[in-house]
This record gives structure tokens, C-alpha cells and sequence, in this order.
């Protein structure tokens, strides 16, 4: 097989693997702010890409209007569940949370396909769909959009997270919720931006994604299930794991289905997913707990 | 140090380490067969380590640790407790999905026996073992004076009753060693002489050695056989309680060294 | 010994309906709809045991009920085996498979549980999707016979109504039996104190290990029982939007009820008969149950009889605030 392939397998499994970064990153600003997995997170993507695809669709309303204002929607939408169904239960038992927003991402899905049916949508191309020519594979210029932005939000985050008082109170929770708490960072503040900022970057993503690989209802549960296993890849609680399991994922599945078959390349995340947690459930960049008895 | 011979639970030169830390340093600890031993220390100094150690619940870096003869590091847990070795918590593990009847019962888990097919099917000797297992803890109960709050949800009794309720699921595994955790933590002075009775009568009537941890130092003075005093995962003194009461180092330990020496 | 005479009453009670609930229907096709709800009452309880006593979850359970369906299905319409090694091979594949997957599974808690048994759900689902020659992929598989057990062919609908009523009430009583006993006690400990239930004895892996498998082992055999009622199945019913409805269920009966396990399929089976446009807005409803019974009812439907009149049916209570 030619370089070229490869290529093509490499440049489309880092374009898949950037929404399950995204997602993934999703995840772990959530579960480092509060301990809760939030099996609504891929429905933050969904939501970003089908308003985008909606707004767009309004007259008077350009792509990049409508992508900014699907991404502030799903944002506040990404509160409003904080606010209203994690915050008054935050006590729960693991078990209950995980049933509480697996009941949030139904909700959320059963809305979207009263509101916009059940059909594939498509959103325009940032800038055409003329392929380019890189060493003989063909990518997309919607590819390089997503890369970058990735990118760019990446370094955004980490910014952040390490310079911003904000940023470094959200990581102070997550390394030790009470300690925070008396220091006077007001945690219940900081779940809820923690929430936000994750709808956040689910909607970009989702935003992002919607010209390739088209967005519909339902393409939820699915990249909420890639973007946790590219979390377990990088190590659970690791931001920089989280994005660089999800390229990784994302490539992974673009080989197998290249190369060995495209009908099972979804089984093959979920092998994956398993044989980590059976494994090294710490995954490839977590640190291996020492948890004092 | 009381010789070997006579123990029953034997702790030679363990040792512990989460991640960076040594929680226990080449301990050695002796619980001679039918008496009280406590461990003391301050907060930190591995007490409660000591006693996840012997139980299973957390994993030994090196050391020997033999009950009535045998080796048991390499056990799991759970064959710790059928061998004979119960213990109770510092922080009260009392199943709250249960009444306080059967929070005992299942304390005697290990001396129930019927199958599977005899619980599903009822059978004479399903009925007759559910019997003696609730005779059994109603024996226990009765020993801790809750006997007529047999029905109520376990989370129903106030925090000492609480505590004795998981002493009394402790006693229905008829254990040969009991470890109590800090079992005093949180009582006030009248239900702490009742514990206190409680224990005595336990080795005394039962015939069961017990290891104490606990911060109470007159309960663990006047009930003691022999006394350890461990700090930063060392052993600094061993003896009667007498003999450590007045050993300087423990008194170090305790409160400090003294600023003008 | 009340607990007893209360499962015994609570049990002819129930036997008594299950006989005459079909003279009282107005039409013949809402057997159809019962038939339907007692079989996913059989798997409901079965999870009930495993999330609601044992306090495990799994988010994957309709791969069992498609690997006893489809097992059973294979083996009598494909190789043309007897109904009784169908009914046992479909059972016993249900098993080894939980089996299997259960003892690396089962060591994992919490969210990565969760995840792992989603994710093998998922696996199996493709798998019955994708071996097209062995299960007719997604088109389905038909040409399954009805059941036929010692010569009797359980041809009319009120036949098998009566058999999977049976069934149920069976599992019914093993299941109240099964808590009333060290075995249910043992689990219930583990739900609540892993620590305290190794040190009574207790082995921990052992017990969460069983009570999977007889999980998948009565998702199993509802899942004979579907194949050979239905004549038919396809993938998409043993999926993840099936294992999730699962759960919706157990939660709305109340996990830590046997009873309410009953109560939570029956009710979610027959309602969509009465709201016309329920697949519509099914997800909405399914959602919107989940988050409030966990706000405000994490004992479900039976837990909210029980407050309201003290009478607590067949059930305890479940430590939802831990």
C-alpha cells in the first residue's frame, strides 16, 4: 500500500479523533470539577452541530454567526443541566448520577428529534470542498479547519487552566473538592462553569465536525462512548490524555477500517475501550492511584 | 516482648507503603491468645494500617504475619474472616439496607450453610439453618443489649447503639481474634463504660482475643493486658500499661518534645 | 416469620391475577401486550437483583436476551435441534457468556462498570448485526418456530401467556426467596460495605459474579421464549436503546424491589398501547422518568407505596442518599 494511503488513514483518523478529543476533553473538565462522568457529553456535540445546521439555515444568518451563537446556546444549555439536575443531587450515590444524566441524554436527544426529525444534516464547508493535494492523498481543507481549531482551543484551555485564577480554581477542586472549598473557591461556581466550558467545547466540536461526517439526532451516543474511551486511553482525569487519546483513537479506527474491515471499525473502540479497562484502566498517561485507606 | 509461643496473631517486622510513604516500619506486634492488646499512638501513626494489614485489606511490603500458626498474608480478605479473624471499623460499616437483626445474621455468614437451591426452594434444612443463624444473633444482640430493637432499620439506632450493633455482627461470626477499631470513637463517658464492660466480658465469657486501637487512654489502660505504642509507623515502646504509661518516649510521642530542652 | 407469610400472599395474590387478567381485558390483543410485559418483567428482576440488591449496574444487558433469543433461534431453526436443547443451549450460552465477561468485568465500579457493560453491549449488538450468515443481520432472522415443549405446541397467544406468566411467577418466588436468605443477605452487604461483608466472610467477587449470571441467565431464557413466541428477531430489539429502556424500568419500579421490578416493565410495556404518539416522544418520557425518580423518587414506584402506606411490598429499602 502507498504512502499516500496511509496518509489518507492518518489525516481522516486525526479529523474523526479531534470530536472524540473534543468530547473526551468534554468529559474530563467534568469529572476533574466533580467526579461525575456525564454520559450527556456527546449530546453537547450533537446539539452544537444541529443548531449550527439550523441557525445557518435562517435567513440573514451566516455560517460563522450561526456556529458562535449554537455554541453560546449549547453553553447555556450545558448550565441550565447543571443547574437543574446535577446541583440538587450532587450527594448522590455514583450509581444515581450515572442514571441521572444517562436520563439527560435521553431527554436531550428525544427533544432534538421532535424539534428536527431524524434525518442527516449537513453544514456548509468552512471554505469549499476542493481537495488539496499533500503528497498524493486528497484532504479536505475542512480538515485542516478542524485541526486547527483543535489546536488552537487546546492551547486556549491550557492557558487557562494554568494562568487564570478561574482556571487554577477548577483544577484546586478537582484535586481536593473540601480543601477548596475552605480556601474559599466557590466549588459550586466552579461545577457549573466546569459544565459550561465542557458544552462548550462539545458544541465547537460538533460544530466543527458537522461538514464532514454530517449530523443527525442520534449521533450522540455513540461519539459520548468514543470520547469516554479516548479518556480511559489517555488516562481518566488527564486533559492533554484526553485529547491525545482521542487522535489516537480516532486513528486507530481509520486504520482498522481501512485496512481491516469498515463494518466492524466501531467494535474495534469498544475492544479497545475493554481490553484498557480490564488491563490498565489508568490508561496510557494516568498515574496509577495510591489512595490512602 | 511476651513470648511467641502463646500468640495468636503474630506480626514480624511489617512493613507498608502507599506510594512515597512508609505508613509501617518493621513492626512487630504480638496478641497473645486470650488477652486484651491494644495498640496507641497518635493520629497517623498507623494504627488503623496495623489492622487493615492483618485483615487483607491493604497489602504488605514485607513482613510475616501468622495467625494461630499459620500464614495468612497471602490471603484474600474475606478468607481472613473465615479463618477466624473479625474486625470493626473506625468509621462505622453497618449495612444500612438492613435491620439490625440482620445485620448479625449476616455477620454469621460463614456458619450458615445450605446452598443455593436450598435457599430457592425452602427446604428443611434452609428453614433450620435460617434458625439457628437468627437464634444465633439474637444470642449476640441480647449480649449487647439491643435485643428489642431486633426489627428496625439499622440506620434507625442512635450512633452507640450503632457501634455496639457492629460489635455484636462481629461476635456472630464466632471469631477466635477480634480487631476493634477505635470503638469508643464518638461515645459519651456513660456508653464507654458500658463498652468497656462489654470487652472485658468478651474475653472473659466468650474466650476471644482482642487487639484494641483506641485513643481513650483510660479505657485502654484499665482494660489491658499489654500495650504497643506505635508512631510514624515504628514501634517506640511495648509493655504493660503501667510500664508504658511511664516510658518518656511515649510521653514524647504524645505531646511533643519539650521547647527549652 | 412475616416476611415469609407476606411473600406467600403477595405471590397467590399475583398468580391469581396473572389466571384471570385476561377475561378482564376488553380485547384479545392486549395479551399480546402482556405477554410482552412479563418477559421483560423476567429480565427486570433479574437486574433488580443485580443493581438494586447488589448494588452493580449494567447498561448492557439486552446483549443476553439477544444471545438467548438468537442461540435458541439458530439451534432449532438452522440445525433443526429439539425445543428443549434450544431452550438449554440458549440459557447456557447466556451464562457462559456472562460468565466470561463477568470476572474481568466485575472487578471494575462505578463509572468504569457502567462504560464496560455499555460497551459490551455494543459489541454484541454489531456482532448480531454483522455475522449475517449465522443471524440473518439486520434484516433479522426468521422462520423460528413456536415453542413445543413435551409435544405440547403452545400455538394460541393465551397459551403463552399462561406459560410466560408461570415463568415469571417462578423467578418471582426464586428471586424473594433468594433475598430472604444468607445469599440475599451477602449481597445486599456487598451493596453497602464491601469491606465489612469480606471481613464477615464474605467473598465479594464470588457473589457479584453470581448474581450476574443468574441475571443474564433469566434474560436468557426470556430470550428463548421471545424467539420462539415472536418467529422472528432482529438486532435492533436487543440493542442499546433496549438495555437503556431496561434500566428506565427497574428505576421506575423501584431497584431494590422485586415487586417494583414487575411493576416498572409491566407499566412502561402497556403504556405505549395508550399513548398514540408515544414513540414520538418515548425518549423524552424514558428521560424524563430517569431524572425524576432519581431527584425525587430513588425508591421508585414501590418505594413511594411503601411511604405512603407502611406496607412494604416484598422489598428493602435500597441506601439511594449513600
Amino acid at each position: 500500500m502507498e504512502l499516500s494511503s496511509y496518509l489518507q488513514f492518518f489525516i481522516s483518523g486525526l479529523t474523526v479523533g479531534s470530536a472524540y478529543g473534543l468530547t473526551a476533553l468534554g468529559f474530563t473538565i467534568i469529572f476533574n470539577t466533580t467526579g461525575v462522568i456525564n454520559f450527556a457529553q456527546g449530546e453537547f456535540v450533537m446539539i452544537g452541530g444541529m443548531l449550527s445546521v439550523f441557525l445557518v439555515r435562517l435567513p440573514g444568518i451566516d455560517l460563522l454567526p450561526a456556529i458562535l451563537l449554537a455554541v453560546a446556546i449549547t453553553t447555556a444549555i450545558g448550565a441550565l443541566i447543571e443547574r437543574f439536575t446535577i446541583r440538587p443531587v450532587k450527594n448522590a450515590s455514583v450509581i444515581n448520577l450515572i442514571i441521572i444524566t444517562i436520563g439527560v441524554s435521553i431527554l436531550a436527544r428525544g427533544l432534538a428529534m421532535l424539534w428536527w426529525g431524524k434525518d442527516t444534516f449537513a453544514l456548509p464547508h468552512f471554505s469549499g470542498i476542493t481537495p488539496i493535494n499533500i503528497l498524493g492523498a486528497f484532504i479536505l481543507p475542512q480538515s485542516l479547519w478542524i485541526l486547527a481549531i483543535t489546536l488552537t482551543l487546546l492551547v486556549i484551555l491550557k492557558v487557562f487552566f494554568t494562568h487564570t485564577i478561574f482556571g487554577k480554581g477548577m483544577l484546586a477542586c478537582s484535586f481536593d473538592r473540601k480543601a477548596a472549598w475552605l480556601v474559599g473557591i466557590g466549588v459550586e461556581k466552579m461545577v457549573l462553569f466546569s459544565f459550561m466550558i465542557s458544552a462548550f467545547v462539545g458544541a465547537v466540536g460538533g460544530a466543527i465536525l458537522a461538514p464532514i461526517t454530517m449530523t443527525s439526532f442520534d449521533v450522540g451516543i455513540l461519539l459520548g462512548l468514543k470520547g469516554f474511551a479516548a479518556c480511559i486511553v489517555g488516562g481518566l482525569g488527564n486533559p492533554f490524555g484526553a485529547a491525545a487519546g482521542g487522535l489516537i483513537l480516532g486513528v486507530l479506527e481509520s486504520f482498522g477500517a481501512g485496512l481491516v474491515s469498515s463494518a466492524y471499525k466501531d467494535a474495534i473502540t469498544f475492544i479497545i475501550l475493554l481490553l484498557l479497562l480490564f488491563i490498565k484502566p489508568s490508561g496510557l498517561f494516568g498515574r496509577a492511584d495510591t489512595e490512602r485507606v | 516482648m511476651p513470648k511467641n509461643n502463646h500468640a495468636l496473631l503474630s506480626c514480624q517486622g511489617v512493613t507498608v507503603r502507599f506510594g512515597g510513604v512508609t505508613a509501617l516500619d518493621h513492626v512487630d506486634f504480638l496478641a497473645p491468645k486470650g488477652n486484651i492488646t491494644s495498640i496507641i499512638g497518635p493520629n497517623g501513626a498507623g494504627k488503623t494500617t496495623l489492622l487493615n494489614a492483618v485483615t487483607g485489606l491493604v497489602g504488605t511490603t514485607g513482613g510475616a504475619i501468622e495467625f494461630a500458626g499459620r500464614d495468612i498474608a497471602a490471603l484474600p480478605p474475606f478468607r481472613r474472616g473465615l479463618a477466624g479473624v473479625v474486625r470493626t471499623f473506625q468509621n462505622l460499616e453497618i449495612f444500612s439496607n438492613m435491620s439490625v437483626l440482620e445485620n448479625v445474621m449476616t455477620g454469621c455468614h460463614r456458619h450458615v450453610r445450605y446452598s443455593m437451591l436450598d435457599c430457592l426452594f425452602k427446604t428443611p434444612r434452609y428453614r433450620r439453618e435460617e434458625k439457628r443463624c437468627r437464634d444465633v444473633a439474637g444470642e449476640k444482640l441480647t449480649f449487647m443489649g439491643l435485643a428489642d430493637k431486633k426489627h428496625l432499620p439499622a440506620t434507625d439506632l442512635p450512633f452507640g447503639s450503632q457501634r455496639l450493633l457492629e460489635l455484636a455482627r462481629a461476635l456472630a461470626a464466632d471469631p477466635e481474634l477480634l480487631l476493634l477499631d477505635e470503638p469508643a470513637a464518638g461515645l459519651n463517658m456513660k456508653e464507654t463504660r458500658n463498652l468497656s464492660r462489654i470487652i472485658q466480658r468478651i474475653t472473659q465469657e466468650l474466650k476471644i482475643t482482642i487487639v484494641l486501637v483506641e485513643h481513650d487512654m483510660d479505657l485502654v489502660m484499665h482494660i489491658s493486658d499489654r500495650v504497643m505504642v506505635l508512631n510514624y509507623g515504628r514501634t517506640i515502646a511495648e509493655g504493660t500499661p503501667k510500664e508504658v504509661q511511664k516510658n518518656p518516649d511515649v510521653v514524647t510521642a504524645y505531646l511533643g518534645e519539650d521547647e527549652d530542652e | 416469620m412475616s416476611g415469609f407469610k407476606k411473600n406467600a400472599a403477595g405471590l397467590t395474590a399475583f398468580a391469581l391475577l396473572v389466571l384471570v387478567l385476561p377475561y378482564l381485558l376488553p380485547n384479545e390483543y392486549y395479551v399480546n401486550t402482556l405477554i410482552f410485559a412479563f418477559l421483560n418483567a423476567i429480565i427486570v428482576v433479574g437486574l433488580n437483583l443485580l443493581m438494586g440488591y447488589a448494588g452493580q449496574i449494567s447498561l448492557g444487558h439486552g446483549a443476553f436476551y439477544g444471545l438467548g433469543a438468537y442461540t435458541s433461534a439458530i439451534a432449532t431453526a438452522t440445525y433443526g435441534l429439539p425445543m428443549g436443547a434450544g431452550l438449554v443451549l440458549g440459557i447456557a450460552v447466556a451464562v457462559v457468556a456472562a460468565y466470561l465477561i463477568g470476572i474481568p468485568t466485575l472487578k471494575l465500579t462505578g463509572h468504569y462498570l457502567a462504560m464496560a457493560t455499555l460497551g459490551i453491549g455494543v459489541i454484541a449488538y454489531i456482532f448480531f448485526n454483522q455475522t449475517i450468515e449465522l443471524t440473518g443481520g439486520p434484516n433479522g432472522f426468521t422462520g423460528i418456530p413456536r415453542l413445543k415443549l413435551f409435544g405440547y405446541e403452545f400455538e394460541s397467544d393465551l397459551s403463552y401467556y399462561y406459560l410466560v406468566g408461570g415463568v415469571l411467577t417462578l423467578v418471582v418466588l426464586f428471586s424473594l426467596n433468594l433475598i430472604d436468605s444468607k445469599l440475599g443477605r451477602a449481597l445486599r452487604a456487598i451493596h453497602t460495605s464491601e469491606k465489612a461483608a469480606q471481613v464477615s466472610g464474605i467473598d465479594i467477587a464470588r457473589f457479584k459474579l453470581f448474581i450476574f449470571v443468574l441475571s443474564a441467565a433469566f434474560a436468557g431464557f426470556a430470550g428463548v421464549l421471545y424467539a420462539h413466541y415472536l418467529g422472528f428477531v432482529a438486532p435492533s430489539s436487543f440493542g442499546f436503546h433496549f438495555s437503556v429502556t431496561l434500566i428506565v424500568m427497574s428505576v421506575l419500579g423501584g431497584m431494590a424491589n422485586v415487586w417494583g421490578g414487575v411493576a416498572g416493565a409491566v407499566f412502561l410495556t402497556v403504556l405505549p398501547e395508550f399513548l398514540r404518539a408515544f414513540e414520538d416522544i418515548e425518549s423524552i418520557i424514558y428521560g424524563g422518568i430517569l431524572i425524576v425518580c432519581v431527584m425525587f423518587l430513588p425508591e421508585g414506584i414501590a418505594g413511594g407505596i411503601t411511604k405512603l402506606t407502611g406496607f412494604r411490598p416484598g422489598g428493602r429499602k435500597a441506601d439511594a442518599e449513600k
